[in-house]
């Protein structure tokens, strides 16, 4: 009897997730086909028809593709660098006894409670200083940088769990202290790697409010950008702008649900530890 | 094999950055500030083949702006004028929150645009900052222009006898109605507010929701109700609603005008109306569910057009002034020039005065549907075939006697930004008209 | 051992630690220093002291409920989130049937940024033709038309509920963590009979201390930041019932041209940050390794 209610229980949270989640993006997508008027007067009805008027406009009116690729490099090149940086760093931190460590953590921690609101205006005058002003790389270092507590929390606490004989066996067998980490270490920390990886590209993918600030020109623009093309003052087009935000999103999830794979294919990795 | 790959991900990845980095560095930016660029430019090159002086500019009017296709078309129009004089580099800002909050961070670190819209405040902190230049002597070297303009809308953005921006439209903003509604409930556009107070009680007697109100963003189609009603309530009113800058909203007038808003919330509206959106207002209006909403003539081009409204709907629309005869009228604040050289300065009045002058209104008439300040540009006949209410809304306009300016034109950048937060406090009753207008006075102090 | 790899250790950090002083360390500076200045866009800052933290203590109504609520979200983000996504996490891991679609499609909302998830659930809600209301009126009440942002009664706990559900992030790190399980562990349990709760229970969880811990503090913090879905949804009202820290910071440096002031919000919003990280690494041994 106590079973069957922890079963009905598990499977009644488990649907409210998953409704809770899909829900709001099937509406979108949903009204994304849909005409303005539909939108007001039909919100939980189907489209008349599937009209793609809305994503060819949508496509139109904002410089969706030149964006579209900006983005795919910064994510790509943002989450890279982001992950090489930060795994060295959170793989000293987590192994090693030195001085300073204490204080270093309480640094980095630093960056994670810092309003964003605060930091608009002296990031664009030191990235203005650096000449990195209206260019990718200078995005994707400050993206880098966003990505630096998360990436540390999430990677230090996955190395905690690796046990410190794998290192002290290769030690042993005569490997340096960076082929341990490149060889040894890397490899079986895929999924927290992974992980890390997920929430970074998100973060470079979807930051919008540094990116307007820190570009002027289109050539250097990202894909959030585009969204705001659609929710001008005086702009009413429900439709296009659902459209547009099916742009923005959809290519997302595809990479989450590809880099997914990988980190799932990293857990047969994992268990070889124990 | 998986940890060679590993490492030459590992080490393509660098070498990739480091060829971006450089290609980066190398490939000159167009979007560098125009000042330096021109002032070494004009030492370098010889006379003959003088490099256009760059200057930058920035605006919001992309995407779905209403203002896009006139922004587009006149940008295009001077590049073909003057291209080979000066290149204007534009940078393109969605969304007019963004505009505003980028021009500060820019300012905060001394470094604006060469053209800068000076709206929502913007102008303030500019020639607080002392990093504007005024168009006195421009002006002065160009009768012509200068009359293209007018004295009023000169005089509305001088400070101190300083001409700190070029107004680029006047907004004469009365309402739109749906007529076919008008009809069934058997009223007329109101004159007096107690007429229009009874017209929304037989509207929606008749089964309609008589107003397009709205309290997000900004609350425009709301405010600018609110602002008629305070414009037209006696002498005190009127002075209110054309003083920049006021500090004292604890105002009769002002009160009046809220408990009267409330009103209109309470009762006239539709059920979204708190924390909508201009999104939400307009398509009420346009999908035929609400019976009027107060705005300008931009939106006109709206009523013909499919993807927001109905086949036939611009036959439906009227336009008419608010009660007392009376209109809101505020000239833009229009371009400022915030270049450092003396010859971006030049190359600034230039375009400045291209977008403002005779050609610049003409083309903001025609692809904006935005009303010019002179009264020598007229809308071609095309135009008046194409938006009949177009014509209807400069007649009425031509009628009214009695002019106020809109909310957002007066007030602080942070009071306008409130209006959000208070209406719903004021309609929940967890505020009254006196508390929301003793606490806008508050956040007008606020301002720095 | 140590000191034989004291450089590289130093080799380690050094790209990190430049990182940091040149996205963080200068906003810093910056901010702690002019939060004791007068100083507005366009101006130079003048010094005053402490005028802006005596303002902000002692009269300054706004900062203190934006203050409270940004107290209590920290609070339920790091409690009741927390749970959501471990609970999840440790449901997903049985493997059972539908784990792999439930593990992808309860990401999705993570995935779109927070505008856009603001404006779709600015849209969802909304009164007149959201979903929510027309299911509602699908079930009888005809006029239902709840106004779930505008209306003081349900504006805290609509928008709460753009975020708390969403424990994504919290479910796919302790999958990850999980996973790391050895399998020999899970095994011994069985034969001794052991319930899958009680494995769960007195096995599992506690092996996850340093990632819930870090999980805590990444959720929690994440409150610190919160802005783009409120001020979407809310604008932080009404009146300023779901106002919080970031929205004030924001309101009077680019509303109000106040960015001394709004920068001594901003070294507030740090200490309080800097307390409860503390206390949760504190709480959770974070750092120290589990074996």
């Amino acid at each position: 009897m106590l079973k069957k209610g922890m079963a009905v229980l598990k499977y009644g949270f488990v649907l409210l997730i998953v409704l809770l989640s899909l829900g709001p993006f099937l509406w979108v997508l949903l009204a994304s086909f849909k005409t303005n008027a539909e939108i007001l007067t039909n919100s939980l009805g189907w489209p008349s028809s599937f009209r793609f008027s809305n994503y060819t406009m949508a496509f139109k009116i904002a410089p969706i593709s030149r964006f579209y690729i900006n983005s795919v490099i910064v994510g790509i090149f943002g989450t890279l660098l982001n992950l090489l940086l930060l795994g060295m760093a959170a793989y000293v931190l987590a192994r090693f006894k030195f001085r300073g460590k204490k204080l270093l953590m309480g640094a980095f921690s630093l960056s994670l409670l810092i309003p964003g609101a605060a930091m608009l205006q002296p990031l664009y005058l030191t990235v203005n200083t650096l000449g990195l002003y209206d260019k990718l790389i200078g995005l994707i270092i400050v993206y880098t940088g966003f990505g630096l507590p998360v990436s540390l929390y999430i990677l230090s606490s996955y190395f905690l769990t690796i046990p410190k004989e794998m290192e002290e066996s290769a030690y042993l067998d005569g490997a340096s202290f960076i082929q341990t980490f490149f060889r040894i270490i890397l490899p079986i920390s895929k999924p927290g790697f992974g992980t890390a990886g997920v929430m970074q590209f998100l973060l470079c993918w979807n930051e919008f409010q540094f990116a307007i600030i820190l570009t002027t020109g289109n050539q250097s623009r990202t894909l959030p950008l585009a969204l705001y093309y659609f929710k001008s003052q005086f702009a009413s087009d429900y439709g296009v702008m659902f459209a547009a935000t099916m742009v923005v999103i959809i290519p997302s999830i595809v990479v989450y649900i590809l880099l997914q794979e990988q980190v799932v294919s990293g857990l047969a990795a994992g268990a070889v530890k124990g | 094999m998986k940890r060679s790959r590993v490492k030459t991900g590992i080490t393509l990845a660098s070498a990739l950055l480091l060829a971006m980095s450089i290609s980066a560095c190398g490939s000159e930016n167009s979007a560098d500030k125009g000042g330096a660029d021109g002032a070494a430019g004009s030492k370098n090159t010889a006379p003959a083949a003088k490099a256009p002086v760059k200057i930058s500019y920035l605006t919001f009017r992309v995407g779905t702006h209403a203002s896009a296709k006139m922004e587009e078309e006149q940008i295009k129009q001077f590049n073909a004028k003057y291209g080979n004089e000066v290149e204007v580099v534009v940078e393109e800002i969605p969304s007019d929150a963004a505009y505003v909050d980028k021009i500060k961070i820019l300012a905060a670190s001394g470094d604006v645009p060469d053209v800068v819209m000076g709206k929502d405040g913007i102008n303030d902190v500019l020639i607080k900052g002392n990093l504007a230049t005024p168009f006195n002597e421009y002006l002065d070297k160009d009768v012509e222009w200068k009359a293209a303009i007018g004295e009023d809308a000169l005089a509305s953005n001088t400070r101190d006898g300083k001409i700190w921006s070029i107004s680029d439209q006047k907004q004469n903003i009365g309402y739109f109605y749906n007529k076919e509604m008008f009809e069934k409930a058997g009223i007329k556009p109101a004159e007096t507010w107690d007429e229009f107070m009874s017209n929304n009680e037989k509207l929606k007697a008749a089964g309609f929701v008589p107003l397009a109100l709205m309290t997000g963003e900004n609350a425009w189609t709301s405010n600018l109700i609110l602002a008629a009603m305070i414009g037209t309530n006696g002498e005190n009113g009127k002075a209110f609603m054309n003083t920049l800058h006021p500090t004292d909203f604890n105002t009769p007038e002002m009160i009046q005008a809220l408990n009267m808003m409330k009103e209109l919330l309470e009762k006239y509206t539709t059920k979204d109306a708190l924390g909508a959106g201009y999104a939400n207002a307009a398509n009420a209006f346009s999908q035929g569910k609400a019976a009027m909403i107060a705005n300008g003539p931009w939106m006109i081009g709206d009523f013909s057009d499919p993807t927001k409204s109905s086949e036939g709907f611009d036959k439906k629309v009227g336009v008419a002034a608010y009660p007392n005869n009376s209109l809101i009228s505020t000239y833009e604040v229009g371009y400022m020039i915030g270049a450092k050289t003396p010859e971006t300065r030049d190359a600034a009045e230039k375009f400045i005065k291209f977008k403002t002058g005779l050609e610049g209104q003409t083309i903001a008439l025609e692809y904006g549907n935005v009303m010019p300040v002179s009264s020598e540009v007229q809308p071609s006949d095309a135009l008046k075939e194409k938006y009949p209410i177009m014509v209807e809304s400069i007649t009425v306009a031509q009628k009214t006697q009695l002019h106020y300016r809109t909310l957002d034109s007066i007030v602080y950048p942070n009071v306008t930004d409130a209006w959000k937060n208070l209406y719903p406090k004021l309609v929940a009753g967890k505020a009254t008209a006196e508390e929301v207008a003793k606490e806008l006075t508050e956040i007008a102090a606020k301002n720095r | 051992m140590v000191r034989k790899n004291r450089g590289y250790i130093t080799l380690f950090l050094l790209p990190t630690v430049i990182l940091f002083i040149l996205v963080y360390a200068v906003s810093l500076v910056i901010l702690f220093g002019t939060s004791f200045t007068e100083w507005s866009a366009g101006r130079s800052p003048a010094f005053i002291g402490l005028a802006n933290y005596v303002k902000l203590f002692t009269d300054d109504a706004d900062f203190r409920q934006s203050s409270l609520n940004t107290g209590i979200w920290v609070l339920l983000q790091s409690t009741i989130h927390v749970a959501i996504g471990t609970l999840f996490a440790i449901i997903l891991s049985m493997k059972e049937f539908y784990w792999k679609f439930a593990r992808t499609v309860y990401m999705f909302p993570n995935i779109i940024s927070g505008a856009a998830v603001g404006m779709l659930f600015l849209c969802m809600l909304n009164p007149d033709f959201g979903a929510v209301n027309s299911i509602a009126r699908m079930f009888g009440n005809a006029d239902f038309s709840q106004n779930w942002f505008m209306d003081y009664a349900t504006a805290f706990f609509s928008v709460t509920m753009t975020w708390l559900p969403y424990a994504a992030v919290v479910t796919i790190l302790i999958l990850a963590e999980i996973a790391a399980i050895p399998e020999s562990l899970y095994e011994s349990a069985r034969i001794d009979g052991a319930s899958t709760f009680k494995i769960n229970w007195y096995i599992v969880i506690p092996m996850l201390r340093n990632i819930i811990g870090t999980c805590v503090i990444l959720s929690g913090t994440s409150m610190l930041q919160k802005m783009d879905i409120i001020l979407m949804t809310t604008g932080g009202g009404p009146g300023n019932e779901t106002m919080n820290l970031p929205i004030y910071i924001y309101k009077t440096a680019l509303m109000d041209n106040n960015f001394g002031y709004s920068n001594s919000v901003g070294v507030f919003l740090i200490g309080f940050g800097l307390i409860f990280v503390l206390l949760c690494r504190n709480l959770f041994r974070i750092g120290s390794s589990q074996n």
